[in-house]
């Protein structure tokens, strides 16, 4: 059962008592909120998830609620809750969605040691996974929007979640966080995506996000990583894909990594068996459908690509 | 370069090395940290691994694998593989 498959007093029942028990990728979240904008954006965003069968258990458990007292009237906030701890300081009611966004990234960055994780978008197609990492600013998930938007699946926008053992990446597909140009950008290049409400003034100015197809959301099949792109969104950029070296993309993933520290030598090895598999490269681009055009041909095994027209 | 000073190894980390494209990488367990070094530097440490030395001592020891190269130029290379090493932790300066 998906959770648009509850009508939506159903929903705002869950929400309000229990909690919503979505599934993405190998992780359930419980989510709980009385906020309409949280319940609203996440019924948009998540209809497509799969509820979990059994409630017994969850990951994760997270709330998006008021603070006590008169805050909740004057100047309202949003506080979020995870397992009973309050880890941020509050934040604007408007901004409760993006809250519980950053939240449960916050939620699988910090506690989920088992796996290798790194800031990054992931993308697959024909079974080839495709790391992006990269810091704000430099475009990725809008040429992350764009790539899924055209047939690629999302395997996500802000975590590479790699399994130690075997090396392959790890679905946690999650909507695709927008900021401020790009969201205009990815309205008018893919038409059809459902994207949430625009939020104004959060810490990384206007932000939106965009749902996952369908298919995305519920597919669980893990993926071997075969290329590493730095992207870096130029205006007027020429696109550009050039070889980049293995040593220091290891030693970039190290520093985009959230827990290869706690993981110790297995996260470096780790670290090291994915940049030995897989061919990094450097990507300048300005103009989406080229940078798709580049993305399509990589996975073909398009020849002389380093350095593309 | 003061003559009572020496590099050493930092007893306290392993030190893991692997050679791609663009230099070698060395994971220091122990602080867990991952640094891109060129051959020189690898040359450097393989011979500070079995001890203390000072900065003539180096320039002596890297003559033998390096010798088409000036000793001003391999003076200038140790100098600069010494600081970037230090400032990251993988040796450590100690008075002789």
């Amino acid at each position: 059962m998906n959770l648009s498959d509850l009508s939506p007093t159903e929903q705002q029942h869950r929400f309000s008592s229990r909690g919503v028990f979505l599934k993405t990728g190998p992780l359930i979240f419980c989510i709980r909120s009385p906020i309409p904008q949280v319940m609203d954006s996440t019924a948009t965003l998540y209809g497509a998830y799969e509820l979990a069968e059994n409630e017994d258990f969850a990951d994760f458990y997270v709330m998006l609620k008021y603070p006590a007292g008169l805050r909740k009237w004057y100047h309202p906030q949003v506080l979020f809750d995870f397992d009973g701890r309050i880890p941020f300081k509050p934040l604007p009611a408007s901004q409760a969605f993006p809250m519980l966004e950053w939240g449960m990234n916050w939620c699988i960055a910090n506690h989920c040691h088992q796996w290798l994780i790194i800031h990054a978008a992931v993308v697959e197609k024909d079974g080839q996974g495709v790391i992006l990492p990269a810091p704000p600013g430099s475009g990725k998930s809008t040429l992350c929007a764009a790539l899924v938007g055209r047939g690629w699946r999302l395997l996500s926008d802000e975590l590479a979640v790699i399994d130690p053992a075997s090396g392959k990446l790890i679905p946690v597909p999650r909507p695709v966080g927008l900021k401020n140009a790009s969201i205009d950008i990815i309205r008018q290049f893919l038409p059809a995506a459902t994207l949430g409400p625009k939020c104004k003034d959060t810490r990384k100015g206007t932000v939106a996000h965009m749902a996952v197809s369908a298919k995305d959301c519920v597919n669980p099949q893990w993926v071997q990583p075969r290329w590493i792109v730095y992207p870096k969104y130029e205006a007027g950029s020429e696109t550009l894909l050039e070889p980049h070296g293995k040593g220091d993309s290891l030693v970039q993933l190290a520093s985009n990594s959230f827990n290869s520290q706690v993981l110790g030598s297995q996260g470096y090895e780790t670290l090291a068996r994915l940049t030995a598999a897989t061919d990094a490269f450097d990507f300048r681009y300005s103009k989406l459908e080229e940078a798709i055009h580049i993305f399509d041909r990589l996975c073909a095994g398009g020849k002389g690509l380093a350095r593309a027209e | 370069m003061p003559e009572c000073i020496r590099w050493a190894l930092d007893s306290a980390s392993e030190y893991h090395f692997r050679e791609w494209d663009d230099g070698f990488t060395l994971f220091l367990e122990g602080e867990n940290s991952v640094s891109l070094i060129s051959p020189f530097a690898v040359t450097l440490l393989d011979i500070l691994a079995h001890e203390p030395l000072g900065f003539a001592e180096l320039l002596d020891r890297v003559s033998v694998d390096y010798p088409d190269e000036s000793v001003d130029a391999l003076g200038q290379l140790i100098e600069d593989a010494l600081a970037g090493l230090s400032q990251r932790g993988i040796l450590i300066r100690r008075r002789s």
